[in-house]
């Protein structure tokens, strides 16, 4: 359902959302929510007001920062939880809504993935049993890393492209085997429990350089060829 | 061009394809169901079960009870096959890729995959590097005559599955009866740099940083 006046968001892109269960809103570059689906809809009824975007992203304070000419470190400093704009990571928070006798509601806020300027807003009951609103538990990064082999950092650089094992086995003439091997003690090493974790935190210790989203036509042929 | 058919409404769909299916629960599978018979009913196809642990096992006699027969002949015969998820996600996309690639050299012509979507759980991909094998599968699949059906139970799953999951990285979606091109599907180069490398926990906490 279409909601204020975003200028630059379709709200025919969101209409898969529609079906879903969990309450999803999403917001243009200003911060006005600009559509919603039935169960977000259906949420903000019981609250009786419209505040719950504005709520997690402090959005009105977004305008505020630029038109003050804030750096984004600080706005933060000042209590702005976040500022989204192209290069924003996605992030959690968690409120509480005392009208609901204490339930407490986690939004998940994210970035468009694609050129659209926005963000994707997704709320979940924390208390609710199973699987449904409770997040992954975060990656701690204060941990000593062991230093990794020149070849380990070759793999993670590909890693971070998003090659898989047989790709990056290619790309290195090396066997697959060989690239698990690297790929497990990369993992011990940055002490992550997950591959992309790994990568995330090579990233956040300068050990690769960030990938691009430019299209590599070499690797993606490559990727194409094989098998 | 080469076709399947789909769900319960008899939807043609080119292949390859990866497709994110919807659903609601234990008492919803009809769509599943009849995407699976497809390969039952016809010869020349093969079905490949995706899971974790036990559930392809699970997937199996509620489609024994659906056609009301045991399907032991087509598991003998290699048509049907189960397969389980791993918990490192390149083992799963190469688990995957092999029983294709077997059930093609062995003469079938097109290989449909019914993938039994979780999130979070013990011996299956972290959420992050779950979200990284969908958003390879298109391309994986590419060379090959499959369709991939990657069922979300909508009763079940978290927002951060449905949409970075079950949307973002699904170039269709069949959801109620339907399918349809997704406009919401970001390219996989795209999706690592703007989604992965970016999922809220995957970010230091605040003063956890050496």
């Amino acid at each position: 359902m279409r909601l204020g006046s975003g200028h630059e968001l379709d709200p025919a892109r969101f209409s898969a959302y529609e079906a879903l269960p969990a309450r999803v809103g999403v917001i243009d570059a200003s911060g006005t929510l600009v559509w919603a689906n039935r169960a977000w809809l259906a949420f903000r009824r019981t609250q009786g007001r419209d505040t719950l975007a504005a709520l997690a992203v402090g959005t009105n304070l977004i305008t505020f920062g630029r038109q003050a000419g804030s750096t984004v470190p600080q706005l933060i400093a000042a209590g702005i939880r976040a500022v989204l704009d192209r290069e924003s990571a996605g992030f959690r928070l968690e409120f509480a809504l005392a009208e609901l006798n204490g339930c407490h509601i986690e939004m998940s806020v994210a970035p468009m993935a694609d050129d659209a300027v926005g963000a994707i807003l997704t709320l979940s009951d924390v208390a609710r049993s199973g699987l449904a609103g409770a997040g992954p538990r975060s990656e701690s990064v204060g941990v000593a890393i062991e230093a990794l082999t020149p070849r380990e950092v070759e793999v993670l650089q590909l890693m971070a492209r998003g090659l898989d094992n047989a790709a990056i086995g290619e790309r290195l003439g090396i066997g697959y085997t060989t690239v698990r091997a690297h790929v497990s003690s990369i993992m011990a090493k940055l002490d992550a429990r997950s591959r992309l974790a790994a990568v995330v935190r090579a990233l956040q210790r300068g050990i690769v350089q960030p990938p691009t989203d430019a299209t590599d036509d070499s690797a993606r042929d490559e990727e194409r060829v094989r098998d | 061009m080469t076709e399947l058919s789909l769900g319960s409404s008899r939807q043609r769909v080119p292949v390859p394809a990866h497709i994110g299916h919807f659903y609601s629960g234990p008492d919803d599978l009809g769509d599943q169901l009849a995407f699976a018979r497809g390969a039952i009913d016809d010869p020349k196809q093969a079905l490949v079960l995706f899971g974790p642990r036990g559930v392809a096992d699970a997937l199996v006699r509620t489609l024994e009870a659906d056609v009301d027969r045991e399907l032991t002949a087509e598991r003998a015969q290699g048509r049907i096959v189960l397969t389980h998820g791993d918990a490192d996600p390149d083992q799963q996309l190469q688990t995957a890729l092999g029983a294709v690639r077997d059930l093609l050299s062995k003469g079938f012509e097109r290989i449909r995959i019914l993938a039994s979507v979780r999130w979070d759980i013990p011996d299956w991909p972290p959420p992050e590097d779950f979200l990284w094998l969908e958003s390879r599968f298109t391309d994986a699949i590419a060379p090959y005559p499959a369709v991939l059906f990657c069922a979300y139970d909508l009763t079940r799953m978290p927002g951060d599955a449905l949409i970075y999951g079950g949307i973002e990285t699904h170039p269709l979606i069949y959801l109620g009866g339907q399918l349809s091109a997704n406009p919401q599907r970001v390219e996989p180069e795209r999706y690592m740099t703007s989604r992965l490398l970016r999922l809220p926990w995957l970010q230091p906490t605040a003063g956890s940083e050496t």
